[in-house]
């Protein structure tokens, strides 16, 4: 793995002493579709969220009645949102205000340009809603939570090291 | 990734062939004939399956989970009511080790410090709770943590704890890094009661070039060794695609569990994630028959193998439903479709609604509709697909056509139906034995017979 991923689960996972499994840029071809797969190290989320992004090939992604639709190499993008570990995609805006997700290997950083635009109360995987405080409130308050799984295991902790 | 998400599991009322388990002593004998005559339990049927083990099994969950056993002696009986009995498979985490290429939840994984800044809500301990006495309450008596690779987890003794061992049978998917005699005994001891190892080769070659985790095919080895050393009920779990089942290797690998002395589920190649729209290897109806002659040969089965003396066919809601880390349920680990999230319903409203689906109806013998049904996947799986942001809400793609009862359709839109038959559904048989092998069982004659 790349020594530029800082977040914090790839940090576990070094903790747990597998990096390394499979070396950057190492190859595999897979025997069922005959495909080739290369291990990619990424950028920081944290580094290219709200960033402006330029697109390296044509994304040609599958539109409605089995119609394409084009996002084209060097379309300005905004990257609102990123998935995956395997195969990461960056959620990106075109100028149109449309989304794609597009390859994070597809998708070139100037880093001298900063959005200016504010993230919109979207959804999000389908049905949580992601934004300002007010638009959290969408989504029904089922009961309350006295402490985050990260409290509850501190907590633990202390009481252990307390005996 | 560590598994395949399909990991449905045969009920573990069936057991294992290889599988050791404690036998009937003559008093629980008696005290079963008694049960069964004063109508306290059902006289359990199975499909195809030696019913000595079965009991032994029985009796193990009865002695050491009673609240698990009384749950499962009531799913034939639910399940001839239309209801649900669902193994919940629990993606608590996406967090893994491995770059598995046929990986169908890579687009759930959002790094966790992106996820926190996104307010996104995820699963809780104390969520984790809520969901445990809900499913209880529901009669529902299986969990399959999955990930992930759970055993990466900081939090797993704990997440097993809140799940409560007491109340679920509790299996655990795993690639098997982690796993050595140790860990083994450590996860017996916390309430695990069955671990599904992957192993998709019979040979490290081609094991870990689906795995892409050189080393990957020595340590499940050792994982396998472990659990049995360690009797740990143990499975392992494969991927079958079209020009697999063709192979020496596929023989080979049967073989090995064989001699391994190992049941193996046997997990169908779909067209969803990282084989997104990939149908060229999908299995057919020629490698399906070809595989039920490996099912007489080797201890292998499928999530369309029968259980409960009943040939369900699709099990989707039926028998399994996908909860992801984000409170979305989902049919299956393939049908990235959210019937409901979990933070903003109860698990039952979910669960009952989801039931009046067309394509989930409990009284209908669907095939394996994401695997085979090309309408099914047309209208319901290729929505998820490409800059689908996943799970899609049920709402989006169903329609009022979808439900059985149009008074419980959650917040599909009235006015949706497209009005199109939905011939899988109306030409669907109705669920029977038909066709299957039917065993009574009989627990006095089967216990007593050979010693057992």
């Amino acid at each position: 793995m790349s020594s530029n991923i800082n977040d914090i689960d790839e940090e576990i996972v070094r903790a747990q002493n597998i990096d390394g499994i499979v070396e950057e840029n190492a190859e595999f071809v897979s025997n069922v579709t005959g495909i080739g797969w290369r291990k990619n190290s990424h950028k920081s989320w944290k580094k290219v969220i709200n960033q402006i992004g330029t697109v390296v090939e044509d994304e040609i992604h599958q539109g409605k009645n089995h119609t394409t639709v084009t996002l084209k190499a060097g379309s300005e993008v905004i990257i609102d949102d990123i998935r995956g570990r395997i195969n990461p995609q960056y959620r990106v805006r075109d100028i149109n205000g449309k989304i794609w997700f597009v390859s994070a290997d597809n998708i070139e950083f100037s880093f001298d340009k900063k959005s200016e635009l504010e993230i919109e109360a979207i959804y999000r995987g389908g049905v949580r809603v992601d934004g300002t405080d007010e638009e959290k409130d969408v989504i029904p308050k089922r009961y309350e939570m006295p402490l985050t799984t990260d409290e509850e295991i501190k907590q633990i902790e202390e009481r252990d090291n307390n005996g | 990734m560590a598994n395949s998400h399909d990991q449905m599991f045969r009920s573990v009322l069936e057991g294992n062939k290889y599988d050791q388990a404690p036998v009937l002593s003559d008093e629980e004998i008696h005290k079963r004939a008694k049960d069964i005559r004063e109508g306290k339990v059902l006289q359990n049927t199975q499909v195809g399956y030696d019913g000595a083990e079965v009991s032994a099994r029985q009796n193990w969950i009865k002695k050491h989970k009673p609240r698990v056993y009384e749950k499962m002696m009531q799913f034939p009986e639910k399940l001839a009511r239309g209801e649900g009995i669902p193994i919940i498979q629990f993606q608590y985490d996406y967090l893994c080790n491995f770059d598995c290429e046929h990986c169908c939840i890579d687009k759930f994984y959002v790094p966790k410090t992106w996820e926190k800044a996104s307010g996104r809500r995820k699963f809780e301990l104390e969520d984790v709770r809520r969901l445990s006495k809900e499913a209880d309450e529901y009669g529902l008596a299986n969990f399959v943590i999955t990930g992930g690779e759970p055993l990466l987890l900081k939090e797993f003794d704990q997440l097993v704890e809140a799940i409560d061992p007491s109340k679920f049978f509790i299996a655990c998917d795993s690639n098997g890094w982690f796993l050595d005699r140790e860990r083994v005994k450590h996860l017996k001891s916390i309430g695990v009661d069955k671990m599904q190892l992957s192993l998709d080769g019979a040979d490290a070659e081609s094991h870990d070039t689906f795995r892409r985790a050189p080393g990957s095919w020595d340590r499940v080895m050792k994982a396998i060794d472990a659990c049995k050393e360690e009797n740990m009920h143990v499975i392992l779990s494969t991927v079958i695609w079209k020009d697999r089942i063709h192979t020496e290797e596929w023989r080979t690998f049967l073989e090995f569990a064989k001699e391994k002395e190992i049941g193996t589920y046997v997990v169908f190649a779909k067209p969803v994630g990282a084989f997104e729209g990939m149908t060229e290897q999908m299995m057919t109806e020629k490698e399906n028959k070809i595989l039920e002659q490996f099912e007489k040969e080797y201890d292998i089965f499928t999530h369309m193998t029968p259980s409960y003396g009943r040939d369900i066919g699709c099990i989707a809601v039926k028998r399994m439903v996908s909860m992801s880390r984000y409170g979305d349920l989902m049919p299956c680990p393939y049908q990235h479709v959210a019937l409901g999230n979990f933070f903003e319903e109860p698990l039952a409203d979910i669960l009952n609604r989801s039931l009046n689906i067309k394509w989930f109806d409990p009284k209908k013998n669907m095939p394996c509709i994401c695997g085979v049904d090309k309408g099914f996947i047309a209208n319901v799986i290729s929505p998820t697909y490409g800059d689908a942001e996943v799970p899609v809400r049920y709402d989006k793609i169903l329609t009022t056509d979808d439900f059985i009862d149009k008074d419980n359709i959650g917040t599909v839109n009235p006015d949706s139906g497209i009005g199109k038959e939905n011939e899988t559904w109306a030409e669907a048989p109705l669920i029977t034995l038909k066709g299957k092998k039917h065993i009574t069982y009989d627990p006095i004659h089967e216990a007593t017979k050979g010693g057992t």
